[in-house]
């Protein structure tokens, strides 16, 4: 008996040795929590590796992958990345492994099933640095106009396809209709930077702009000024109280309980509202291409999560494996096998929005892949700019500055300080923010 | 040090070999190591330029050039303010509100321990989940309870996280805090002996005079203790800040720890962070030390 015992020991130690364990730090999103739900499917088919989740909120992850990488800790195999990383000096600094040399290793069999060229070019393009990818798109998104289709055909208005802000205010104000609790317009002011994609594309949709070719900070130009107080104005003319504390989830919680006639904001969102579960304006829901106001460039932003190899990673192999099974089409079709066709992650692959089912279930999928498709970060603004990036800018001092602009706009917003007073003052930490890393003198 | 105690010992127990004081240099050795070495990594990393946004340019010894830029930082002076309005408020109104909640409790005969049990709950409550329930539950201008009873009574909607959102951070913490005061307090009530009183009653004090003359006296030990606790612990309040408000708007409620989290997260500037971390620490050294010794008489019973 105690030699039996001592040889199954004997022989689960072996397994654990042969066993790989790989590491994956995840942001907390639903379609990465059903990825972690299936890993078990790649277990299955890999048993050699072992996958350990670490799920963190995007903040939060963001700091400790940033952390782990740039000191080579090697805690983590696989992080989930945004273009922000990739394109905002994780490349230069050499923290993701570049897969291209990877991929052109590949046995021509599993290149092909893989299908590379059926992830959508824009997002390929955004994971993309000079002419090498270095990630895997698990989930994409661009932004685009949620409205009340009751509310608006109640008041006799239409939503064209592709509206103008203008177009957009002039509504929200005329649905506005606070003694019943139904604000015209659900708009964010919390003063988070992480949460100021809106603001950022509804600037660059007015022709404004961050820095100019010489990374001279433009926030108190004519142009910025006029998209900041039109994006105050708006909220605080037409948009709902408490606007400063609000953010994504709150935005959602407003717009899904019928609180809010428009909502600017992620594609993903959409699915949410459709929800019935969740959501009380389920089936109410129209969708539009998002507004523009003179420029097309920057209006939508383009964003994805994808899973990168970080370069301290001892299992460079079995986690490339592990990512090309999380965004292949197998992947998809086993969450629509298990989860339902409207839970595969949206944005990534044609071959999803050729699905029959796929479109039946979601409604708005064509718009979301017109919305995907034209959506170039690498051309964010109406002018020529030196930087990319449409949700963020991507540089690596984005955060620095971006703070104490979200805690300003925020300000205004709540009505603590002036308009000219927050464009001054963020003008100012741009400066020094920009002058310190050497950008200007 | 350890000396009197051992020569004493050498006399009541002659067999014993005296105790060497090299013996206790392992434990010392750890005491430091665990508790100090932390913290001169942080002076030392004060003194550097290390930006981990930057892996190519070099971690080099600038001096005390982060604390020159962090002092000439208009954020970290409203964080200093804030700091000590977080501090201040908090200790005086946690004091009221407990020693009234305390008083209140003492008086019950019935149902004492049910109303123990409900009022002290919020100390229970982990203080990121006490701004979600103010902020989305009772504050939120649109669905929020406030604004339900304000427009019930035809009073127009209040949004204070925008309009005054230091008070906002202010009752978060207040919330929380009153029990412990409450607790410390009631400790202290049920000490006063009935005889004292019944005598204040003989000798033809009311109410008021009982309270202060003979109650009030008797807690002063109890209510600098409590309040010293407090300020010690509400002095580095991150919760309510970073959920309830994320320092804003416009860094109006940042305070030294929000700003210390800020530039190590959003900056990712060890050096600069680690200089505000310092300033705080010796903030708090200052403040700990300083109340210390102005109550240490209150403490000590006569």
């Amino acid at each position: 008996m105690k030699a039996l015992l001592c040889a199954a020991a004997i022989a689960l130690t072996a397994v654990a040795a042969h066993a790989e364990e790989i590491t994956v730090a995840s942001v907390n999103n639903p379609d990465m929590v059903t990825m972690q739900k299936l890993s078990g499917e790649f277990t299955k088919l890999h048993p050699g590796i072992t996958v350990k989740f670490v799920v963190l909120p995007d903040q939060v992850l963001r700091q400790n992958v940033t952390q782990d990488a740039a000191i080579g800790g090697g805690r983590y195999d696989i992080a989930t990345v945004s273009p922000y990383e990739v394109q905002s000096g994780w490349v230069t600094n050499h923290w993701l492994v570049p897969l291209t040399p990877m991929f052109n290793k590949l046995p021509a069999s599993e290149l092909s099933a893989y299908d590379l060229p059926d992830i959508l070019p824009t997002i390929r393009a955004a994971l993309t640095v000079g002419g090498v990818l270095y990630a895997l798109p698990f989930y994409g998104e661009s932004s685009f106009t949620m409205y009340r289709k009751d509310l608006f055909a109640k008041a006799g208005l239409t939503m064209p396809d592709n509206p103008t802000w203008d177009q957009i205010a002039a509504d929200a104000c005329k649905l506005n209709d606070p003694q019943h609790r139904v604000y015209g317009i659900v708009m964010k002011g919390v003063p988070e930077y992480g949460q100021l994609a809106p603001f950022i594309t509804f600037m660059h949709s007015y022709g404004a702009k961050w820095f100019d070719m010489n990374w001279q900070p433009q926030i108190t130009s004519p142009t910025f000024r006029r998209a900041f107080t039109a994006y105050v104005d708006l909220v605080r003319k037409c948009g709902e109280p408490g606007a400063s504390s609000v953010g994504f989830n709150e935005a959602l919680t407003l717009m899904s309980q019928g609180h809010a006639a428009i909502w600017v904001d992620a594609t993903v969102a959409a699915g949410m509202l459709a929800d019935p579960a969740t959501s009380r304006v389920a089936g109410d829901i129209g969708y539009a291409q998002a507004p523009t106001e003179g420029s097309k460039n920057g209006s939508a932003w383009l964003y994805t999560w994808a899973l990168g190899i970080i370069s301290g990673s001892r299992h460079k192999e079995a986690s490339f494996t592990f990512i090309r099974w999380a965004t292949s089409k197998e992947y998809a079709e086993l969450v629509a096998r298990t989860q339902g066709v409207l839970h595969i992650p949206s944005g990534t692959r044609a071959s999803t929005y050729a699905r029959a089912d796929y479109n039946k279930a979601a409604p708005f999928a064509p718009i979301v892949l017109k919305a995907i498709d034209q959506a170039d970060l690498t051309k964010p603004a109406k002018d020529p700019v030196p930087y990319t990036g449409t949700a963020q800018v991507d540089i690596p001092e984005y955060a620095s500055w971006a703070a104490d602009f979200g805690q300003n706009l925020s300000a205004a917003i709540a009505g603590s300080m002036s308009i000219d007073e927050a464009l001054k003052q963020s003008q100012a930490s741009a400066v020094k923010v920009m002058t310190d890393a050497g950008y200007i003198k | 040090m350890i000396s009197p105690f051992a020569s004493r010992r050498k006399v009541t127990h002659p067999g014993r070999l005296p105790a060497l004081r090299a013996a206790t240099w392992p434990a010392l050795a750890y005491l430091i190591a665990a508790t100090q070495i932390p913290f001169l990594f942080t002076i030392y990393f004060s003194m550097h330029a290390w930006n981990l946004l930057y892996p190519m340019r070099p971690f080099r010894f600038v001096g005390l050039r982060n604390f020159v830029d962090i002092g000439t930082d208009p954020t970290f002076r409203i964080a200093i303010i804030n700091t000590a309005i977080f501090t201040l408020a908090p200790a005086i109104l946690t004091t009221l509100i407990g020693l009234g909640l305390a008083l209140l409790l003492n008086a019950l005969r019935v149902g004492r321990g049910l109303a123990y049990s409900m009022l002290f709950a919020p100390f229970l409550i982990m203080e990121t989940v006490n701004p979600i329930i103010w902020k989305n539950m009772i504050l939120n201008p649109v669905y929020g309870l406030l604004s339900f009873i304000l427009t019930s009574l035809d009073l127009p909607a209040v949004d204070l996280l925008a309009a005054a959102p230091r008070i906002g951070i202010i009752v978060m913490i207040v919330w929380q805090w009153s029990p412990f005061m409450m607790l410390v307090l009631l400790a202290g009530l049920q000490t006063v002996l009935q005889e004292t009183r019944d005598a204040a009653r003989v000798d033809g004090a009311g109410a008021w005079h009982e309270f202060y003359h003979v109650v009030l006296p008797h807690l002063v030990p109890y209510l600098t203790v409590g309040m010293l606790v407090e300020a010690i612990l509400i002095l580095p309040v991150f919760g309510p800040i970073y959920v309830g408000t994320y320092g804003g708007p416009g860094n109006q409620t940042t305070n030294l720890m929000f700003l210390v989290y800020r530039i190590l997260t959003e900056q990712y500037d060890v050096g600069r962070a680690a200089a505000a971390g310092i300033v705080t620490a010796l903030m708090t050294t200052v403040v700990a030390t300083v109340l210390l010794t102005y109550s240490r008489p209150y403490m000590e019973r006569d």
